[in-house]
């Protein structure tokens, strides 16, 4: 090899480094990579629900299987974050699978989840499989069935499901309270969430009006007229005799607990003009007050960090909602769209500060969120009769509220999918309740 | 000084001449004629940096080109994702729908002209050893449009592993998916969901196609095509 040819090796290696060089910076970025094959990257915001599959049980108790499908489905559906794949389409042996899952067969039809189950005369056995990790189990729960409602192990079983997923608990068996009009008087009702069990709290012919569940749930605080002026009461869940807790003269309404249960928050009109205070919740004695307004001050929401109350006012014009520091002070307008907005309620979400609320728009009235940091605005009814007086499940993915003259429906909190009606006859004033206790 | 040293000298002087002006020519002129092997699978990236970047001149050089004529704006634009502005056609410029131009095979291509036809050079044969296309495809439309056909998206709560899935696909010359692979395949939520997006992308095209362009005929369909996976929470 002379001179001459060594030279040219030696300059196409220089050039070979460096073309060699430029490559790897030019796939640095780990967008192009020829050697390992990664050419493009292909990056999705995590959105929308996660398909689940219910299949029923196809042995044991035929009845109790399809109950059990049953509220799982629905627990599933309202809970905020599944899509429930319907069973029309399965592809799947099920009574060659049993408890098992064959993960193709639910690849096939689009299922991330699998829930099976196998319910006997003693005990009701749940597995949940993720089709991506194959035909081992992520999650097992077995549940006596003596002396257990069957709906309540479902229930239990669904929170498992949706704390393992998300890390939060779930909202399946919790309660929800709602006034029942009648021709002549109105009644403080509790039901579980999905309808079931629903029964009456307040035991007097009287109107009673916007209950609202203590912070443990053991307690219900609504303004009844029994003794002939809005009076507020609170009594036990389960009904029974009220203890008479704000009786002052004119207004003692709409009350929302402090977040620790010791203090309420409520319009009273004793000084002549309706304005928010805050009362011991054990003896009525007023602690102080919130707001002091020639206006209209009702409806007040306690924010679930304790720092704030929301509440509506026609200080501006007509009604608008507005949020005051829980040890009072100066109020500030939160919400500007229309010019009605009334019945704010806080979302229980940490790190959040989300309210909904009625609105009116174009003679309707519907259910919006607005998070109060970022302004965002989110529908969550539209075009299907009136919607007022919301209420956010405890896990805050989910809210009811009531439909004039229909009933209780619930909503996934982020504005998908459609509500459910779970309770049917005339409603207002809806209060979800909180989680339930394993 | 003998005859015979005196030539000696001279073509050693000769050859140190030669040399003195050779050596510099071969080290700052393009590569193009030299003999070595190419860079074997990188060749389409080898090509486009060897056309679009050669290398500066280090010494002063005497121009022997023309200076590039100035480019006037003449209303076209050179970017081939922009989309031609909607115009509604003027009854008066409306022309005859078939108006045959005798002299159409005299014409050139043009540089704009849609890639239509067969390749006139050879492309070789799928390769299923080789993954990835290289640089050349980036930002290209057709890739673009594959990418939308892809559909990728996931649930919130779709779970992610430690590695991402990368799902690759083969294309032929027409369009058509024949063929998927996993290069990486996860266990996880988004590998499902991955292997079900590649699936769905094969059924679309096979059923509706759409015929890979000249300029990327080889780097598409000589090799496989490749997806990194990846999903982000919204919180």
């Amino acid at each position: 090899m002379g001179m001459f040819q060594v030279h040219r090796q030696v300059v196409r290696l220089i050039r070979l480094g460096a073309l060699v060089a430029l490559l790897t910076a030019v796939a640095g970025g780990g967008a192009v990579r020829a050697d390992d094959g990664v050419v493009i990257d292909v990056n999705a915001q995590k959105k929308g629900t996660y398909p689940i599959a219910v299949p029923t049980a196809s042995e044991g108790d035929a009845a109790v299987a399809r109950e059990v499908t049953q509220v799982q489905t629905f627990d599933f559906s309202v809970a905020g974050v599944f899509k429930v794949l319907d069973p029309q389409g399965f592809l799947a042996d099920l009574k060659a699978e049993g408890l098992g899952i064959n993960p193709q067969k639910w690849k096939d039809v689009g299922a991330l989840g699998v829930v099976k189950f196998k319910a006997t005369a003693t005990d009701i056995e749940f597995r949940l499989y993720e089709v991506s990790k194959g035909t081992n189990p992520v999650l097992t729960k077995t549940y006596k069935r003596a002396g257990s409602n069957t709906r309540q192990l479902v229930h239990r079983w669904a929170n498992e499901v949706v704390k393992y997923y998300t890390g939060e608990p779930g909202f399946f068996g919790s309660k929800i309270a709602f006034t029942v009009k009648g021709k002549k008087a109105s009644a403080i009702y509790a039901m579980d969430f999905d309808g079931a069990g629903a029964y009456s709290v307040s035991n007097n012919s009287s109107t009673n009006i916007l209950p609202a569940y203590s912070p443990s749930g053991g307690q219900i605080a609504y303004t009844s007229f029994m003794r002939n002026n809005p009076d507020l009461y609170v009594g036990a869940a389960g009904g029974g005799r009220p203890k008479k807790i704000s009786a002052y003269q004119g207004m003692n309404t709409g009350a929302t607990w402090s977040p620790d249960g010791s203090k309420l928050a409520l319009t009273l009109s004793k000084d002549g003009n309706p304005d928010i205070y805050v009362i011991d919740a054990s003896d009525g004695k007023v602690l102080r007050r919130i707001t002091n307004d020639k206006a209209i001050d009702t409806s007040p929401a306690w924010s679930p960090d304790g720092s704030s109350i929301a509440f509506v006012s026609d200080r501006n014009g007509g009604p608008q909602i507005f949020v005051v520091s829980a040890a009072g002070g100066g109020a500030r307008q939160v919400s500007f769209n229309g010019s009605y907005n009334t019945t704010p309620t806080w979302s229980p979400r940490a790190g959040k500060k989300i309210i909904a609320y009625t609105t009116r728009d174009g003679g309707r009235y519907d259910i919006v969120t607005l998070d109060l940091d970022t302004k965002a605005m989110v529908r969550i009814t539209q075009g299907e009769g009136n919607n007022e007086e919301p209420s956010f499940s405890p896990n805050g993915r989910a809210i009811a509220f009531a439909r004039t003259g229909q009933g209780v429906f619930i909503a996934n909190s982020d504005g998908t999918g459609k509500a459910l009606k779970v309770w049917s006859g005339s409603a207002t004033g809806v209060d979800w309740g909180p989680a339930p206790k394993d | 000084m003998k005859n015979a040293e005196m030539h000696m000298l001279a073509a050693m002087g000769a050859t140190l001449f030669s040399a003195a002006l050779v050596v510099p020519t071969v080290w700052f002129t393009d590569a193009r004629a030299s003999s070595g092997p190419p860079l074997g699978e990188m060749e389409s990236i080898e090509a486009s940096l060897a056309y679009k970047k050669p290398n500066a001149p280090k010494q002063p050089q005497k121009q022997k080109q023309a200076p590039n004529p100035e480019v006037k704006p003449d209303g076209v634009s050179r970017d081939e994702t922009k989309k031609v502005d909607d115009k509604k056609p003027d009854p008066k410029d409306e022309k005859p729908s078939k108006v045959v131009d005798p002299l159409a095979k005299f014409h050139r291509p043009q540089d704009d002209d849609t890639d239509t036809g067969t390749p006139t050079e050879s492309i070789g044969a799928f390769d299923g050893s080789q993954f990835g296309i290289g640089d050349v495809t980036k930002g290209d439309p057709y890739f673009q449009r594959l990418v939308v056909d892809l559909a990728w998206a996931a649930p919130e709560l779709a779970r992610s592993g430690a590695e991402a899935p990368v799902g690759c696909v083969r294309i032929t010359a027409d369009g058509k998916i024949p063929e998927t692979t996993f290069k990486v395949k996860g266990d996880d939520d988004i590998a499902t969901l991955a292997e079900t997006a590649l699936s769905d992308l094969k059924k679309k095209r096979t059923k509706d196609p759409e015929e890979v362009p000249t300029h990327l005929l080889k780097a598409l369909t000589t090799k496989w095509v490749c997806f990194k996976f990846t999903a982000k929470s919204s919180d």
